[in-house]
């Protein structure tokens, strides 16, 4: 008796919470500016009569609106990054002796010293073009402020190395290589790093207009 | 050239619907009168997305009621439109039955 209640009261109490990686991927993916009354709408819901696959489904709208959101907001940061992963001479730097002996004594390694390695080297040389890049970024817009520049590089830098090893993976993967894989590809890490890193490192209201704001 | 920005799309939607319900109302109600009316579930993350860009354009303003227990200690977002709203409402009704008004292939058809 006293066990079916412990379950009753278990099962109740696992039913009036919504996933729990579903409500961090939102507490975290989201934007301040309507979180406490989107979540608290979601929870309203989700008690009333909907199932996790709705509260997931709400979740990735929510978080699909606010990045269209921040995109448009942030036109500014993404133009730029463009320009800059679009005009580094990755191919002049591919055919540099020195760099090519430097990643090759990487390479050499055994495995999986030699994955790591490589990694590691495009992510430090991407790592030195978003440092100057968010500094360029920050002091044109005058928005610079050392700590959160150096807060914004911790999250951007994990992107470079997370990056640099799904398109170092894709590499050895038997798919297709369309019209400029290899040109769009190694850029993909600079460019998602660099993204982010303006939105970090850009304080609450610069490059957004009117009630718009947004909270980072 | 006009000044105004007419209402498209979403954005529309959430402001007939805001209308609609007449009051200070939030996400769900407008989320279920859209629901209700076209048919069409609409995320609630869509709702808000498109309620900050009219919020943004001064169409609807917003306030903050208070948390409840229900809600897990959140507060209710409360919008209502703007009288600028509203004129952007009734241009956009004006601009569409132009456009609608003389199409030969939806005559006919019941409104």
């Amino acid at each position: 008796m006293a066990r079916r209640s412990r379950t009753t009261r278990r099962a109740n109490l696992k039913s009036s919470r919504p996933p729990a990686l579903a409500a961090w991927l939102f507490e975290h993916l989201t934007r301040r500016e309507h979180r406490e009354a989107l979540a608290g709408d979601l929870l309203e819901e989700y008690l009333r009569r909907r199932s996790d696959t709705w509260y997931w489904r709400q979740v990735l709208a929510a978080v699909v609106a606010d990045f269209s959101t921040e995109l448009r907001v942030r036109w500014v940061s993404v133009v730029f990054a463009l320009v800059v992963c679009g005009t580094v001479p990755w191919n002049q730097l591919f055919h540099n002796a020195r760099f090519q002996s430097f990643l090759l004594s990487g390479i050499q390694l055994s495995w999986p010293a030699s994955f790591l390695a490589g990694i590691a080297i495009m992510s430090a040389f991407q790592g030195a073009i978003l440092v100057v890049a968010l500094g360029i970024y920050v002091v044109s817009t005058r928005s610079l402020q050392p700590r959160r520049f150096l807060t914004a590089l911790c999250p951007a830098l994990l992107v470079l190395a997370v990056g640099n090893t799904a398109v170092t993976i894709s590499e050895v993967l038997p798919w297709p290589r369309i019209l400029f894989y290899y040109y769009v590809l190694w850029r993909l890490p600079l460019f998602f790093g660099l993204v982010l890193s303006m939105a970090w490192s850009a304080p609450a209201n610069a490059g957004r207009t009117g009630a718009s704001r947004l909270t980072t | 050239m006009s000044e105004h920005t007419y209402l498209g799309g979403l954005e529309l939607t959430v402001m007939l619907a805001l209308l609609r319900l007449g009051e200070d109302s939030y996400g769900v109600p407008i989320s279920k009168e859209i629901e209700r009316q076209t048919g069409r579930e609409v995320a609630l993350g869509s709702v808000y997305a498109a309620l900050e860009r009219l919020q943004g354009k001064g169409l609807v303003s917003s306030h903050l009621g208070e948390p409840t227990a229900a809600r897990g200690g959140k507060a209710k977002k409360y919008f209502r439109a703007t009288s600028q709203g509203l004129r952007e409402a009734r241009e956009t009704r004006h601009a569409l039955m132009n456009l609608w008004r003389g199409v030969r292939e939806l005559q006919g058809e019941p409104t």
